[in-house]
């Protein structure tokens, strides 16, 4: 199975949240926004598109 | 860093890769607590894969048996059967141990027979009358701790875990809001969690490996608004002073049963591992292995924690109901066919209604030999129609029997409700689909035909002349009519991403509107709940016992939804909802009412169709509106019946 994360930077308001809820820590915020420095640890829970305030993550499976 | 495959030693112990079967309570024993040979099936099938299976929590004595049909370690009758359970568990290739417990008020006299102790009067719940121990009491019931353990090493247990989590006497005496207004020795809130280690260590010896289960914090500020036992106290006391004591083990898991459930046994709504910070912290305090527990289902998260180092073994009790062979399949790198636990709870909901546990996705739990599929013996040509669950999981199990069955979905996409179900924007109930996705994955390999697009009507099943016929039409909506103009959209409108919504959403249906109400308001509109029952939170998806009704009523609070109950729509106009409650009529600005009250049958076709002269089922929803595990055994049922 394939795993995309789509991050749209200019949704993005570097509130962490992702970062934070993240199970398996794909996040990091750099320079002000959210990355997804770790996208192989990416399981395709969905848990961030659901918890970013600004609906800026897509997982595509 | 080691991997979850590689071995670790606990004590003297060597079990041989950091995956543990959680202890589960299953609740199928024998009445007297004995072994029966559904539990040695059961925990034989288990554990042939995880190094350690922690056998489920058993009773130290008659008076602290919690469920029914619990397992019991409290006299020596029990130890044959015990026996012949370690022997099945090393035969598969793990180390096995046993939990200890006892209930204390959380016991129910029905059950016991007499009154639920406690480390006070203190009742668990409204109403309940308990007996507060003396010191004598409760020094018997320690010696009884070590006794269990004394018998749990003649069965041939590897090792003995204490319950001192999730609400049971031992936490009782731990938390300052059970144990309170004593004078004795067990004022001192640790006194009885020692005492009981240092008796567990003294029917064992030195070397015999003992482990203990924490709720690391009970979460009281969210149910009382004082804390209970604080992860303070645990990180920079009870587990230190375990260790010293020679403990082997920390078992990371939090909550209290009753109270503060979502945090014992994490509904769907947290995020996968949330309670794994729990073992991060105390392994960074503590040097014997800590076990970590809670929605772990998936195998780059169990992975990836043992790999990161923030815990030494991962344990898993849900995960393994819904897939047995979860570890094995992980060690022979059949990754994409575990079948991942949704955490619905409707096996937590089973044990509270004092029953044998039960899953959705794994509708052959512990009848495993009774629910073996027998080819058909006569292979017909089988029509499903509907694409949920309940028909999903017919088509597969039929098709599995040798039935020629074709699966019509009248939509473009399998999976039924649960499509809408799992796609509340704002709440995390993304879960609920793993069942259909892995349902999906199994008819793309069987030999199902599966036709989308299609309505199937009387003229259909004419022209395709099946042998038998299963009706999976699922459910739909109720409708109401409103009087007045304004913006009306329906939940599944919501879900589906079609409906408008403006600011300011007046939700009709305080129970299937409750979910949406939380997802709208974290979307930033101002909300309100209308209902006209006098509680909110019970769809019927949303079990008593499945914890998930306090996190989701905790939810509305912190967003601050307003909650109109006993209140009835009168009129909508462009702006306005009229409502009727018990003190007189209320007017709330409203520009878009959401309709979410409840579901009806979808049973059209079925009534078209008739049953005289047709081998016609009829399951799911389209019988009767309820939830995905009716559907998916009904499903499954038929699919071995046909």
């Amino acid at each position: 199975m394939i795993i995309l994360i789509k991050m749209n930077p200019e949704l993005c308001i570097g509130c962490g949240t992702c970062v934070e809820n993240c199970p398996n820590r794909v996040f990091q915020l750099v320079r002000g926004k959210s990355q997804a420095v770790n996208n192989k640890d990416c399981m395709a829970c969905h848990l961030c598109e659901t918890v970013c305030p600004k609906s800026g993550i897509k997982i595509m499976e | 860093m080691p991997t979850v495959y590689d071995p670790i030693a606990i004590g003297k112990m060597m079990v041989k890769n950091r995956f543990a079967e959680a202890p589960t309570v299953k609740n199928f024993a024998k009445e007297d607590g004995r072994v029966n040979n559904r539990t040695l099936d059961n925990f034989e099938l288990e554990a042939d894969g995880p190094g350690l299976i922690i056998v489920t929590m058993s009773f130290t004595e008659d008076r602290g048996q919690v469920f029914r049909r619990q397992l019991g370690v409290q006299n020596d009758k029990a130890i044959p059967g015990l026996s012949d359970l370690a022997n099945r568990i090393h035969k598969a290739g793990a180390k096995a141990a046993l939990q200890i417990s006892h209930g204390g008020n959380l016991c129910s006299e029905p059950i016991i027979g007499a009154l639920p102790v406690g480390p006070s009067a203190k009742p668990q719940w409204e109403g309940q009358k308990v007996h507060a121990l003396t010191t004598e009491e409760t020094e018997a019931i320690i010696e009884n701790y070590g006794k269990a353990t004394a018998r749990a090493k003649e069965a041939g247990f590897d090792a003995v875990e204490l319950h001192c989590c999730h609400g049971s006497l031992a936490l009782q005496f731990l938390s300052p809001l059970q144990n309170a207004g004593r004078t004795d020795k067990y004022a001192v809130r640790t006194a009885f969690l020692y005492e009981t280690v240092a008796a567990m260590r003294r029917y064992s010896g030195p070397d015999f490996p003992l482990g203990v289960r924490l709720s690391c914090h009970e979460f009281m500020e969210e149910d009382k608004g004082t804390p209970g036992l604080t992860f303070n106290e645990v990180l920079e006391e009870i587990a230190p002073t375990l260790e010293k004591m020679g403990v082997n083990w920390i078992h990371a898991s939090a909550g209290r049963i009753g109270h503060t459930p979502d945090h014992s046994f994490p509904p769907l709504y947290e995020p996968r591992g949330v309670n794994v910070k729990f073992a991060e912290a105390l392994k960074k305090k503590i040097h014997i292995p800590v076990i970590t527990v809670g929605r772990l289902q998936d195998p780059k998260l169990i992975e990836k924690i043992i790999e990161d180092g923030r815990a030494d073994m991962v344990a898993c009790c849900r995960p393994i109901i819904a897939d047995p062979h979860l570890p094995k399949k992980m060690i022979e790198g059949r990754y994409d066919e575990v079948r991942q636990c949704m955490a619905c709870n409707w096996c937590l909901d089973r044990l509270f209604k004092q029953l044998g546990a039960e899953c959705p996705m794994n509708p052959a739990y512990s009848w495993e030999k009774e629910y073996r599929l027998e080819p058909a013996l006569q292979p017909k040509k089988v029509m499903v129609i509907g694409g949920g669950v309940g028909g999903l999981q017919a088509a597969l199990t039929a098709s599995q029997r040798g039935h020629k069955v074709t699966l019509y979905e009248k939509s473009d996409k399998l999976g039924g409700q649960i499509k809408l179900a799992s796609a509340f924007p704002r709440l995390y109930t993304r879960e609920l689909w793993n069942l259909p996705k892995w349902l999906i994955a199994q008819i793309e390999k069987s030999t199902v035909k599966v036709v989308l697009k299609t309505e199937v009507t009387p003229q259909l099943v004419e022209q395709e002349k099946p042998d038998a016929i299963v009706v999976a039409t699922g459910a739909k909506q109720k409708t109401a009519s409103l009087s007045g103009k304004t913006n009306a959209v329906y939940l599944w409108d919501y879900l589906a991403g079609t409906a408008k919504i403006g600011q300011k959403v007046v939700i009709l249906g305080g129970h299937e509107g409750a979910e949406a109400a939380v997802s709208l308001a974290r979307e930033g509109k101002e909300v309100t709940l209308v209902e006209e029952g006098e509680e909110v939170g019970w769809p019927a998806y949303i079990y008593g016992g499945g914890a998930r009704h306090e996190p989701l009523m905790r939810y509305l609070a912190q967003e601050k939804v307003k909650i109109l109950t006993q209140h009835k729509v009168k009129a909508v106009n462009s702006g306005e909802a009229h409502l009727a409650g018990p003190w007189g009529e209320t007017t709330v600005a409203a520009d878009t009412i959401l309709i979410a009250l409840g579901r009806e049958p979808e049973d059209s076709l079925y009534k078209t169709l008739g049953t005289r002269g047709r081998e016609v089922y009829l399951i799911g929803d389209a019988k009767e509106v309820r939830s995905m595990p009716p559907a998916s055994h009904e499903g499954f049922w038929v699919g071995r019946h046909i």
